[in-house]
């Protein structure tokens, strides 16, 4: 008794975080428990064998995965200069790449419409050599990647500076060339910063819906239509009804949560290594 | 660590700016809220009304908000919100939905009576970089839009009027030019397909569960194709005459035997059905028959602010929604024609007569 209430007299304040730190996780926990628990297994598994389901979230998990994929190609480079280089407006490119996060999502979809329409630049370019974006997987791509590269960006710098600098030095005195340096030191220490990166981009691509929504709705995939989960949960939801939509989130809820459950247990491994 | 330190900034200045925005909402509460459900192809008519009703009544705050027309419906017997003027595409929409159907812990219906105040016509909508556009006139329209180069957008038809009644028009076409393949050739496969089957009365477009275009593209209601019309994905997009007016793009009208606008060919127009092939709501089985288009209003039977109801379906229904509509370019029913006008709240009762 006399224990317990020196612990509150000495620290109300872990009480108070406490009291608050579990309403917060009761209001995100509770949804989503909920909404999973909602449908049977039995429920479920047959919402997955429902062929517009499967397909959906196969082209959700394909196209999330194909739009990181560029993401790292492109995004690593550019948080590697970042990470290392001084240069005039660092600052405002730096907060440039974060504004996908801040814009609305429709008004991001409406943008890239704008640049890769087929009456615009970017359009016509890709047009020449058969791509187009509206009702294409490379529309869902880029809407994805548009949205969810900040994240890996902003992860990949972090985790070159964490980098020591002197490493690379140690590595060029030795004779490495730079990019010798870059993969084989720099990457290598770095990894787990840009996976982890890379695996926020990939779960908040998979689960955009606004921007994509503008560009392509139901896109060729398969031989036959799909769209992404999102929207195929926002359309049984609008056609169907609440009823009808609760499978369908339920089991993309799972999904995103096994896929990222995962890969956090993967990069966390790695950094007790 | 800078880039993380921008975000936080940019979050800090959201909120700066955010909590004026909620202080102000929350002293705004002094003035009446009004909730209008439209059609999408209304919202730039029903938004002007609503600026110009909030000038002439300050104590008024007027939210409009636009979906596809059964969506509209949907907003307030499913998902419940709360609504004090509902303005659909197809009047046929209102006693299907809502008459019969009974509002939660109440024996009334969510309506009983509703107004018809506005037609229009549906025709073709496109731009001047339209691949084609020198060439298309109401004679060719359908062939066209058949050209494999050619893309043409739809709305959803099982949420949006205008979707649906795009098949209509291809289907009648169909009878008109004396051409059977028009339908499957404009619209192209679908996945699983839509089909039409002939009984004695109708052509019967079914319609089934999900609908996945292989040559249309599809988007939620029809207002929604006219940025990718914009921007060059789109070629031409079946639209409202009004709709398309309103946004300077180009219009092919088509013959008044199969654009819906005429009620000298509301015979012709009921030779077409389309019908949702799945059970989607509870007891009803959506079946749309064709008929000329009529825009109509209802007052939800749980409409929170009544009076306030009231009074913005008389600016709607009197001499300045006539104004505004004609300006949208939207032709209007002179006078209003009522259904079940026993039930017509009385003070709407004077604007059903001529004047």
């Amino acid at each position: 008794m006399s224990r317990v209430r020196s612990w509150m007299r000495h620290d109300s304040m872990s009480v108070v975080f406490a009291i608050l730190a579990l309403l917060l996780l009761a209001f995100i926990l509770a949804p989503v428990v909920k909404t999973v628990f909602s449908s049977s297994p039995g429920t479920l598994w047959g919402t997955l064998r429902d062929e517009s389901v499967y397909s959906s979230v196969l082209l959700t998990v394909l196209a999330g995965l194909l739009a990181t994929l560029i993401g790292i190609v492109v995004g690593v480079p550019l948080a590697y200069l970042l990470a290392r280089r001084q240069f005039r407006g660092k600052r405002f490119l730096e907060a440039l790449i974060d504004v996908p996060i801040v814009i609305p999502h429709s008004a991001a979809g409406i943008a890239l419409l704008f640049v890769f329409g087929r009456q615009f630049l970017l359009g016509k370019l890709f047009g020449h050599v058969g791509i187009t974006f509206v009702d294409t997987l490379a529309g869902v791509v880029i809407a994805m990647m548009f949205v969810s590269v900040p994240f890996l960006i902003d992860s990949s710098k972090d985790a070159f500076k964490a980098v020591d600098v002197r490493m690379e030095k140690v590595a060029r005195t030795l004779g490495a060339s730079p990019w010798q340096t870059f993969f084989r030191v720099s990457l290598p220490l770095a990894w787990r910063g840009i996976f982890s990166g890379s695996v926020m981009m990939w779960a908040r691509a998979m689960s955009e819906f606004g921007a994509v929504l503008i560009l392509a709705y139901y896109v060729p995939f398969l031989g036959d239509r799909a769209t992404v989960a999102p929207i195929l949960v926002a359309d049984r939801f609008t056609a169907f009804g609440l009823d009808h939509a609760l499978p369908v989130a339920s089991l993309v809820i799972l999904i995103s949560l096994v896929i990222f459950v995962a890969l956090r247990y993967i990069a966390l491994r790695g950094d007790k290594q | 660590m800078s880039g993380s330190s921008a975000r936080v900034n940019v979050l800090l200045i959201l909120l700066v700016l955010l909590v004026p925005a909620v202080a102000n909402g929350a002293c705004s509460s002094s003035r009446t809220p009004i909730t209008v459900l439209c059609a999408g192809s209304l919202i730039v008519p029903i938004q002007e009304l609503a600026d110009e009703f909030e000038a002439a009544h300050p104590e008024f705050d007027v939210v409009v908000e636009g979906h596809g027309s059964i969506q509209v419906i949907r907003e307030v017997t499913e998902l419940h919100q709360e609504a004090d003027v509902m303005v659909v595409a197809d009047q046929s929409l209102l006693p299907m939905l809502m008459y019969g159907n009974k509002m939660p812990d109440s024996a009334d219906d969510y309506a009983n009576w509703y107004i018809r105040f506005a037609t229009n016509r549906l025709g073709i909508a496109y731009t001047s970089q339209s691949k084609y556009a020198a060439e298309i006139g109401s004679a060719n329209w359908y062939e066209v839009l058949s050209r494999p180069d050619v893309k043409v957008g739809i709305s959803e038809p099982r949420i949006d009027s205008c979707g649906y009644r795009a098949f209509m028009v291809c289907q009648l076409a169909e009878d008109y030019y004396s051409d059977n393949t028009i339908l499957e050739r404009v619209m192209g496969d679908f996945s699983p397909p839509i089909t039409v089957s002939d009984n004695l009365e109708a052509h019967v477009i079914s319609v089934p569960q999900i609908v996945k275009p292989k040559r249309v593209i599809v988007r939620g209601y029809s207002v929604q194709l006219l940025g990718l019309l914009e921007s060059g994905d789109l070629d031409y997009s079946f639209e409202y005459e009004s709709v398309a007016k309103q946004h300077g793009l180009g219009f092919v009208e088509l013959p008044p035997e199969i654009d819906l606008s005429s009620r000298d060919f509301a015979d012709r127009y009921g030779q077409v059905v389309v019908k949702m092939d799945f059970q989607r709501f509870a007891s009803i089985n959506p079946e749309f028959r064709g008929e000329p288009i009529q825009y109509a209003l209802t007052i939800p039977a749980n409409s929170p602010r009544w009076d306030a109801a009231i009074q913005f379906a008389e600016f709607l229904l009197g001499p300045d929604g006539q104004r505004v509509f004609l300006e949208s370019y939207q032709p209007t029913l002179v006078p209003p024609e009522a259904d079940n006008p026993d039930n017509i709240p009385a003070s709407l009762k004077p604007l059903l007569e001529e004047w």
